[in-house]
């Protein structure tokens, strides 16, 4: 135990005495980043105000119904979200479309209210234009709450008030301001999140030189002759380079929450094994790059590779989505796997599959171990 | 013996390293170890170390084979790499005290050891430098002291004298002379003749992985006693001299070196008459001619057909 103990601490030693590679690699980079990240991209990620969606309306029926949906326009919650813009027919309505002046179209077929009162299926059309799901959605859903308003006074027809009045209840359609403070991320919240994951993968930069000098230098060969037992010497070079990664960690979390603000969310201990893994996780990946390559300049390329594309399919760079078919892709990336432990914590997202990425995390580690202490002792042969 | 080597063997694929060695060390022996390059001195030393898997027969070091007792063979082992192998971001004082708490050592002991190797070393001055500051032969006097500090009964210098300066060079080997007058036991490997023959009480002469000649240097010199080395000083050198020369009968090797011939040849009575005849007919001038006793290069060169450079 105490040969470990000298191996960890002589290889901490090194680490910071490495200045340019510890200070400037592990702790200005990513805390420069995220400052400038998080503001030149804080638009991308702030939540403002939704202007009124501008619509095309043509009501046709003139029942009972199309009298409603004429009155539920020109409710003022309705005004809020919707800019109603009257058309004469389909096609002035798919010509505005057309042109873009309108986002969607609601056709109320004239008989609407006739269907409606037979009680048969009646619908309402509504056209949106390509790609303005979002805007879609809101038309959709303020549609529907005019459906469910709708039904309730065909119930009342039903029931023998010949004159019902539409009259909806207090909030049915509200625009209600919430805070998202905490429950997303800004800019500066993203990249803390992944340019800490980044800089944590380059940690298997360390790994890499840990095992290449174990194996590679003379003064590994060394230190093997001393009476070191097998795999000592790399649980303490591990040791060392884990506890100098994870301490710039700790320094980065540390000085971007109080500095910049980042929120870390309320489960820091949760948020400290996170990283404490993927630390791990990293200098194992680097050894094992070394154990199976036997070439540190070529095992160093393809980690500065991989630390690219692994931070580029978690969306370290900027937010990517996958289309559903290739989203797999994401979970060949350890930082996609870490990045989405860390939201998931922060944010409140699903626990279990917090625990997933987890379990997928250790999986590795322990791969890269046994893969690790196997080259050791290959190394003798 | 403190060190047995029995029938020894290792192999890199089809590549015979290590072909049936046979030796023993005793105690308080300064062993040499010579050979070229690839001769099978480092796998050898591997070997000992327990660094390299035997393929072929076994070693035993303080009574113990090396395999299954690796690490408590090597606590008394010191290793000298032929590689400089110490930590260019650790002072010197750290260097040792590293390697000092491998071997175990801790606390005053630990301290005072780390003095004494550095002082045996001639560095205690640079105790807090960087070896990165530090010229060739100061990081190879560093290699050293890094493994003396645990006062090994075995010490390994692996070419410890490679690429430095002379002062450098004449440290180190007085440094062996003292450790060997105090008692430790030393395999010492080097390119270099004369510091085998200056400080080696026996020597094993290495060739393609074999042993080909053992004993200490009077006994290999005895080996080629009827040889001599004959060295002529020249003036108006031309390359036909050496094929002149060595038309001579009885004449093994010639060496032509600026103006300096080197001739390794039988010893018989009209040799240097011939070799002089055979210098003026090739239009060349003799300035100065002397015979020279046997010398372990000599030995090695009648031994192997090479020189130990080749």
């Amino acid at each position: 135990m105490s040969r470990i103990i000298t191996i960890a601490r002589r290889t901490i030693v090194q680490n910071l005495r490495d200045t340019g590679n510890a200070l400037g690699q592990m702790l200005i980079f990513p805390i420069l980043l995220i400052f400038i990240l998080g503001n030149a991209l804080a638009p991308m990620y702030d939540v403002g105000n939704v202007d009124p969606t501008v619509v095309g309306y043509l009501n046709e029926d003139s029942g009972p119904m199309g009298r409603l949906a004429d009155e539920f326009m020109n409710m003022p919650e309705v005004k809020d979200l919707l800019d109603v813009r009257p058309v004469d027919s389909v096609t002035q309505g798919n010509n505005l479309l057309q042109d873009m002046d309108i986002t969607a179209l609601i056709h109320i077929p004239g008989d609407y209210s006739t269907k409606v009162i037979a009680g048969q299926e009646a619908e309402i059309v509504i056209t949106v234009l390509p790609g303005r799901t979002f805007r879609g959605a809101l038309v959709e859903t303020v549609m529907e709450s005019f459906i469910c308003g709708s039904n309730a006074t065909q119930a009342m027809l039903a029931m023998g008030n010949p004159q019902p009045e539409y009259r909806p209840a207090q909030g049915s359609i509200e625009d209600q301001p919430f805070s998202v403070s905490g429950l997303m991320p800004d800019a500066m919240d993203y990249y803390a999140v992944t340019m800490l994951v980044m800089i944590v993968m380059y940690g298997t930069m360390y790994g890499a030189y840990g095992m290449a000098a174990n194996n590679l230098y003379p003064v590994g060969r060394r230190v093997k002759a001393s009476p070191v037992r097998p795999g000592e010497q790399y649980i303490g070079t591990t040791i060392g380079n884990v506890a100098t990664i994870f301490v710039s960690s700790l320094v980065i979390i540390a000085f971007s929450h109080f500095a910049y603000g980042v929120n870390w969310g309320d489960n820091l201990f949760l948020i400290l094994l996170i990283t404490f893994l993927h630390v791990i996780l990293a200098v194992g990946l680097g050894s094992m790059a070394i154990a199976v390559m036997r070439d540190e300049k070529r095992a160093s390329v393809l980690i500065n590779l991989l630390v690219i594309a692994w931070t580029f399919l978690a969306g370290g760079y900027f937010k990517i989505t996958l289309p559903s078919a290739f989203s797999w892709i994401q979970y060949f990336s350890p930082s996609f796997l870490v990045q989405t432990a860390l939201f998931n914590t922060i944010y409140g997202g699903p626990f279990s599959q917090t625990l997933l990425m987890l379990a997928a995390m250790i999986g590795i580690i322990l791969l890269s171990g046994i893969i690790g202490i196997a080259a050791e002792r290959r190394s003798g042969q | 013996m403190l060190v047995e080597m029995k029938n020894l063997v290792k192999r890199y694929g089809n590549n015979l390293a290590v072909d049936n060695v046979n030796l023993e060390i005793a105690e308080g022996e300064v062993f040499g170890l010579l050979g070229p390059n690839g001769a099978g001195k480092t796998t050898i030393i591997n070997m000992l170390l327990g660094l390299t898997k035997v393929d072929g027969g076994e070693i035993i070091i303080f009574g113990k084979r090396v395999n299954g007792n690796r690490e408590d063979v090597s606590k008394h082992i010191g290793i000298v790499p032929q590689e400089l192998a110490i930590y260019e971001d650790l002072t010197a004082a750290e260097n040792v005290a590293f390697f000092g708490r491998l071997y175990g050592l801790k606390g005053k002991l630990l301290q005072q050891r780390v003095a004494e190797a550095l002082a045996f070393t001639g560095l205690s001055d640079k105790r807090k430098e960087f070896p990165k500051k530090f010229s060739g032969g100061m990081k190879r006097r560093l290699n050293i002291a890094c493994a003396l500090m645990h006062r090994p009964r075995l010490i390994i210098m692996d070419e410890p004298t490679v690429g430095i300066d002379p002062q450098s060079r004449n440290h180190i080997l007085s440094s062996v002379e003292d450790l060997h007058q105090q008692g430790s036991t030393i395999i010492y490997t080097s390119h270099y003749m004369e510091e085998v023959e200056e400080l080696c009480t026996r020597i094993a002469i290495m060739d393609q992985g074999r042993v080909i000649a053992l004993g200490s240097k009077e006994e290999l010199k005895e080996l080629v006693s009827s040889e001599e080395r004959i060295v002529v000083e020249l003036a108006g050198v031309n390359y036909t001299v050496v094929d002149e020369v060595r038309k001579i009968s009885g004449v093994k090797d010639c060496i032509l070196t600026d103006s300096t011939l080197t001739v390794l040849a039988s010893k018989r009575p009209s040799l240097i008459s011939s070799i002089v005849d055979a210098i003026t007919s090739a239009g060349a001038e003799v300035i100065s001619l002397s015979a020279e006793k046997p010398t372990l290069e000599s030995v090695f060169l009648t031994l192997t057909g090479k020189t130990l450079r080749d």
